[in-house]
């Protein structure tokens, strides 16, 4: 068993509907190391969403977890001066999976232990409540801290965000978009928990914001020890901010690596696609290229690799046999037929494919 | 909030207040002296019809004495003027018909309290309740207890209050005798502040109220569930669920107060429109309120009473609204944002 702080295995959501399952998280396998930023990155309706709302077990009918778990592991000892509650901290310090955890401990450990920022955070502030209000309740709600010492808790927290004291008496429609997302952010942060999720914070934000929002995540690492699950679909800011990063792919996760190595020699052909779309800075001015191809109807993946259709190196195995998420390279996993093979079990040296050429 | 922006505010409703009364007036105004047919001939015919021996032609000198009398002599622009000055500034709605002798005001001053209290306190109730068990149903929506009864307050909210009126009526009044069948206190009583007369009251007031409540409470309870259900779809919801927060506290502070917002909008509304609820309830339980007052003046045609209580539900409406409209920006914050700047 591993020392991470979040362990998900095998995790499969399905939405119920009249014509069926909707697959949208089909056996998902990740792990988010202690003070790390993990970088979840995909295409629309990938799927990656739906693994942060099940992570915060908010995921709603007609939705549902169908199977798997999801084993959070917090330091215990690390904030000794909030009321804790030593039978649940027991639980924590062993491990406990979201999937099945009991409301009461759900509630305990949410924000303690674990915030989320959500997507749409135009819409996720109460309309009718001032900001302090807002922060404070999540306060009152996990510690045995005063009234005034959670508004003084409030006003340092605005500050690692750069939102100045009389943001706290505003209410929601009294700020600016960016000033929302901030707010959110520092929301997130009140109790030091030590895993934040973060669901495509800087989407539909300028640079200038955006690079607030990522400086502020930089520091709430630095400062805080928290590991910070990122959600994005912008690769450019997964390469700024996060240490590791694994791409999904129709419910799955299809390679996981340190950033650097990713951006370097990418391995799956999927993400090599995702990365050539990517347009850079300078150079000479050429056509962009697209991942070919429609995403996939979740009713009925196709068989075998999900990514058979569009992948430019499809083999006859492919279309046949799933390929299991395998560590290839130190540090490296990916699910690809071109980089293990399942019969013999041995790791191919793929090395060639990752420039990009086909192999004809 | 600024007390000056505030004030500025205040007067501006009142302003579009003021003139909207002025404005429904004239047109009701206008619409009295559009129906068809002279009031003092239909009058006369009616005696007649009773049996009244007298001349057999009206008398112009005694149809011009109750013209006057209910202030329908002169040019349409003298009526006009005398019109506006009596009903605005003196409250004076001319002579009735209905009971010769006796001011409409004083008819109606006698038949106000009486809605206002029945209509008022069951629509009141009604919204109260309502509220808490739309609001509890719309939380526990996947429940069969709440389906139950979300699907009984379907069928309950389509039944006309009428019939619900003469169903308890049937029930508690004719069959069982529980309650008494008419009347808004027991002839046996002196009004005024005494036991017997208060237990008579309640006693009176029980099955008409209880009509109102059970349609109205069915309303309510499906338009604050289904805000509920909205609320409940919300980011801003999922996102403090996420926060930990109790239960208990998420369903008052952040699904029950928004859902509050637009209901009560809907209850002043509601309240606005009590006279116009009076008549069936009214005349049903022959309860002395505006809404007996009106089906008796209608029968009559007592042409100033009908006036009168047309205006007064127009005010009352118009009232309504204008409170809504000074109570909003201090349940509202974005309201305040919008009005006030």
């Amino acid at each position: 068993m591993t020392d991470d702080l979040l362990t998900i295995r095998d995790l499969r959501v399905y939405f119920h509907s009249t014509r069926g399952e909707y697959k949208v998280v089909d056996g998902v396998n990740l792990g988010v190391r202690r003070n790390e930023i993990l970088g979840l990155a995909g295409e629309s309706g990938s799927g990656k969403s739906t693994v942060i709302e099940a992570i915060g077990r908010l995921i709603e009918p007609p939705g549902y977890i169908a199977a798997g778990e999801i084993i959070f592991k917090p330091q215990t000892d690390h904030q000794p001066t909030r009321d804790a509650n030593p039978a649940f901290e027991s639980q924590l310090a062993a491990g406990v999976d979201l999937v099945t955890a009991e409301q009461p401990l759900l509630q305990y450990l949410r924000w303690r232990h674990m915030s989320y920022i959500p997507q749409a955070s135009m819409n996720a502030l109460n309309p009718i409540m001032r900001i302090k209000r807002q922060m404070v309740d999540a306060i009152t709600a996990h510690t045995d801290l005063s009234e005034t010492d959670a508004h003084q808790r409030a006003a340092e927290v605005l500050d690692i965000v750069k939102l100045p004291p009389p943001v706290l008496e505003a209410y929601p429609h009294e700020l600016s978009g960016g000033m929302k997302q901030r707010a959110i952010i520092a929301i997130g942060m009140t109790l030091n928990p030590q895993l934040i999720v973060a669901d495509e914070p800087t989407t539909a934000l300028d640079v200038n914001v955006q690079r607030a929002i990522l400086d502020a995540l930089l520091r709430v690492k630095a400062e805080t020890d928290a590991s910070i699950l990122f959600v994005s679909h912008d690769l450019a800011i997964h390469a700024e901010l996060v240490d590791r990063m694994a791409i999904m792919y129709a419910g799955k996760i299809v390679e996981v690596s340190p950033v650097h190595d990713i951006f370097a020699a990418p391995k799956h052909p999927y993400t090599q696609q995702l990365l050539k779309s990517a347009p850079t800075l300078g150079g000479e001015r050429v056509r962009q290229e697209t991942v070919l191809g429609r995403a996939l109807d979740r009713l009925n993946w196709p068989s075998g690799c999900r990514f058979h259709q569009r992948c430019p190196f499809v083999m006859e195995r492919c279309k046949h046999v799933e390929p299991p998420l395998v560590e290839v390279a130190p540090g490296r996993s990916v699910a690809c037929h071109l980089h293990y093979d399942v019969e013999t079990q041995q790791v191919i040296n793929a090395d060639e494919f990752a420039d990009g050429r086909t192999h004809d | 909030m600024d007390r000056r922006k505030f004030l500025r505010y205040g007067l501006r409703r009142l302003a579009v207040y003021l003139l909207t009364i002025w404005g429904a007036f004239t047109i009701a105004f206008v619409f009295f002296r559009l129906i068809p047919g002279d009031p003092i001939e239909l009058y006369y015919r009616e005696l007649q019809a009773e049996g009244f021996s007298g001349e057999s032609a009206v008398n112009d000198a005694a149809a011009e004495t109750i013209r006057e009398r209910i202030g329908i002599d002169g040019t349409i622009i003298e009526q006009y003027f005398r019109f506006m000055g009596n009903v605005i500034f003196r409250a004076e709605f001319g002579g009735s018909i209905l009971a010769v002798g006796t001011p409409v005001r004083d008819l109606i001053l006698r038949a106000l309290p009486w809605t206002i209290g029945l209509l008022g306190l069951s629509v009141l109730i009604g919204w109260v309740l309502g509220v808490i068990v739309g609001g509890l149903v719309g939380w526990a929506r996947n429940s069969p207890f709440a389906n139950g009864l979300t699907t009984i307050s379907i069928a309950l909210s389509q039944v006309p209050q009428y019939i619900a009126a003469l169903a308890l009526l049937y029930l508690f009044a004719f069959t069982l005798a529980w309650f008494p069948v008419r009347n808004a206190y027991p002839g046996t009583v002196i009004p005024g502040f005494n036991l017997d007369f208060i237990v008579g009251v309640i006693r009176h007031g029980t099955l008409p109220a209880l009509a109102i409540i059970i349609v109205s409470v069915s309303g309510w309870i499906l338009s604050t569930r289904s805000l509920v259900v909205l609320i409940l779809g919300e980011d801003y919801l999922q996102y403090a669920q996420s926060k930990g927060l109790p239960r208990g506290y998420l369903f008052t502070n952040y699904v029950l107060r928004n859902a509050l917002l637009p209901q009560i909008t809907a209850l002043a509304i509601s309240l606005g429109f009590i006279v116009n609820g009076a008549l069936l309830i009214e005349t049903l339980f022959s309860y002395p309120g505006l809404g007996l007052l009106l089906q008796r003046a209608v029968t009559q045609l007592d042409y100033n009473t009908i006036q009168a209580i047309v205006l007064i539900s127009i005010l009352s409406v118009l009232t309504a609204n204008f409170l809504l409209d000074l109570v909003l920006p201090f349940i509202d914050p974005r309201v305040r944002t919008q009005e006030m700047g």
